[in-house]
């Protein structure tokens, strides 16, 4: 079967025992002015980690995820996933993002966009085959949307968009998965469906970085908490949670 | 069958009115799923100044006697990449790239054509006269046409994608800003069949209303198109059946068609609303 990728670089294997993510000494700008939205970070996560990005507004948890994902230019620093440059291997890494970055009145059902989850591996020109399919379906089963499948995207509600895009990032098949705040204005349906799927992801040996501003449960649903602090200046606490190493007890 | 005849007779007994025939279906065909996009992605505007830059182009290729058609095609695809480029990281924002470049290109193409001391001659263009199609616009129609179709079905998820979700696009590494300059291109390619039919100012009418009333009646993104197509063709046909009947513009008649069209989409979606809010109450 014919494949002609988005990008030229596509399926390179990951180098072994490299780090799940690995960002050393990263500066990004920001994307509407000319100040550092990011300045020295640095950061590793390992494979099959579930890792919590906390931080005030504004302290660059968004930024961060973008610049993992590719979607804005490196200043200074390096971005190594799995061991390999941003941009080397698109499967790889799925992006969950905010929900106002998508216009939901776009004439779509929920089902297409969560085919939109297998694009990366179809390239131009090749359309959804079979296992396109039972991947969709499977992420749709998963996340309890069977039902709505053919509803417009744009008539679901809030959570019901948020599971939409976690399907999609399901779908993708995807290692490394940066979800940017997924718990927002969400029922608690959808959290406690949320806290099962990344459970399902980690013994599956995938990586999850989730930007989230809920500290009630870090513990529990993460290995390993990142700070973000005070937008340029960056601090990092990293480590694996107990209770008593939670740097933001409640 | 009187009736029938009656109906066909123009296009039986004139050569012209076939032309015009054939022209119209495919502008309709052209313009229709395009405009679908021009409406979701709320590019109307750039339509409509699409449109109008095209007129320096047209007025060149015929003060140097060269085919209007590559004029046009020429300035209108320069002012795509234009306003691309002009607004690209939003250093200008869209909407003021275009106004310059838009009204910028209209009065140069004004000011070429009070050159040559005779508006007259470019009447057609700017009101459109479908009447007047020849063999050889026909078949540059029809090249278009299958330019811009096929990349429009070819291409259909990459479009559709980068259309409401570009990060996700992007993500992937499919280049949101790559696919809105070949939309523009092809946008641009579609406004100089249009305006053969309805002439400059009226074209972002055939790429607008079809689409629009379109999306009054269904939310899926083929289903749109297809109906869209069937408006634009519809109108087309209709509109100039009436200009031959009643001698009147066909430009403007096969406007007002599609407007009576986008009418009746929107009386279709209140009676389709108020039913069902009747059921449900």
């Amino acid at each position: 079967m014919f494949h002609f990728p988005y990008s030229r670089r596509h399926y390179t294997a990951p180098v072994a025992g490299a780090p799940a993510l690995e960002v050393r000494q990263l500066s990004v700008m920001h994307a509407d002015s000319d100040s550092l939205a990011l300045k020295d970070v640095s950061l590793v996560v390992h494979p099959g980690e579930r890792a919590a990005l906390i931080g005030p507004n504004g302290a660059g948890k968004t930024t961060l995820l973008k610049a993992i994902a590719g979607l804005l230019p490196i200043v200074s620093g390096e971005i190594l996933i799995y061991g390999l440059p941003v941009g080397a291997c698109h499967h790889r890494v799925a992006y969950l993002p905010q929900r106002g970055e998508i216009d939901w009145r776009f004439p779509i059902t929920l089902r297409h966009l969560v085919m939109t989850g297998r694009y990366v591996h179809l390239g131009w020109l090749r359309r959804p085959g079979r296992e396109d399919d039972m991947a969709v379906d499977r992420a749709l089963t998963i996340m309890g949307l069977s039902d709505l499948a053919q509803r417009q995207i744009g008539q679901l509600s809030g959570g019901q968009q948020q599971r939409t895009l976690l399907a999609r990032a399901l779908a993708q098949d995807a290692d490394l998965l940066l979800l940017d705040e997924p718990l927002n204005a969400i029922d608690k349906d959808t959290r406690a469906m949320l806290a099962t799927v990344m459970n399902d992801l980690r013994q599956q040996g995938k990586t999850v970085i989730m930007a989230t501003h809920d500290l009630s449960r870090l513990e529990h649903d993460f290995e390993r908490v990142l700070t973000l602090v005070d937008g340029r200046e960056t601090i990092l606490l990293e480590g694996v949670i107990t209770p008593e190493t939670n740097p933001m007890p409640l | 069958m009187n009736i029938l005849n009656d109906l066909l007779d123009p296009f039986i007994r004139f050569e012209f009115m076939r032309n015009s025939l054939a022209a119209v279906i495919l502008v309709g065909l052209v313009c229709a799923p395009i405009g679908v996009y021009v409406v979701l992605r709320r590019m109307a505007f750039i339509g409509d100044a699409l449109a109008h830059t095209i007129l320096p182009g047209i007025v060149f290729a015929s003060i140097r006697g060269l085919n209007l058609f590559v004029g046009a095609v020429l300035a209108a695809v320069a002012t795509a990449l234009g306003i691309g480029w002009l607004s690209r990281r939003e250093s200008v924002r869209e909407d003021t790239a275009i106004g310059i470049v838009f009204t910028g290109m209209f009065a140069l193409g004004i000011l070429l054509m009070s050159t040559t001391r005779t508006f007259r001659d470019f009447t057609h263009i700017l009101f459109g006269n479908i009447l007047g199609t020849t063999r050889d616009d026909l078949i540059l129609t029809a090249i278009i046409a299958v330019i811009v179709i096929g990349s429009l079905v070819l291409f259909h998820k990459e479009f559709e994608l980068t259309s409401f979700d570009p990060t996700h696009a992007e993500v992937i590494g499919l280049k949101a800003d790559r696919q809105r300059y070949w939309l523009l291109i092809l946008l641009a390619l579609t406004v100089v069949t249009a305006i053969q039919a309805v002439g400059v100012v009226l074209t972002s009418a055939m790429l607008v209303t079809p689409a629009a009333a379109a999306s009054l009646v269904t939310n899926r993104l083929p289903r749109m198109m297809m109906v869209a197509t069937v408006i634009a063709i519809g109108s087309g046909v209709v509109g100039l059946y009436f200009s031959y009947r009643f001698s009147v513009a066909s430009g403007a008649s096969i406007v007002l068609t599609c407007t009576a069209a986008f009418g009746a989409a929107w009386l279709i979606r209140i009676s389709v609303r108020w039913i069902n809010r009747r059921r449900a109450a």
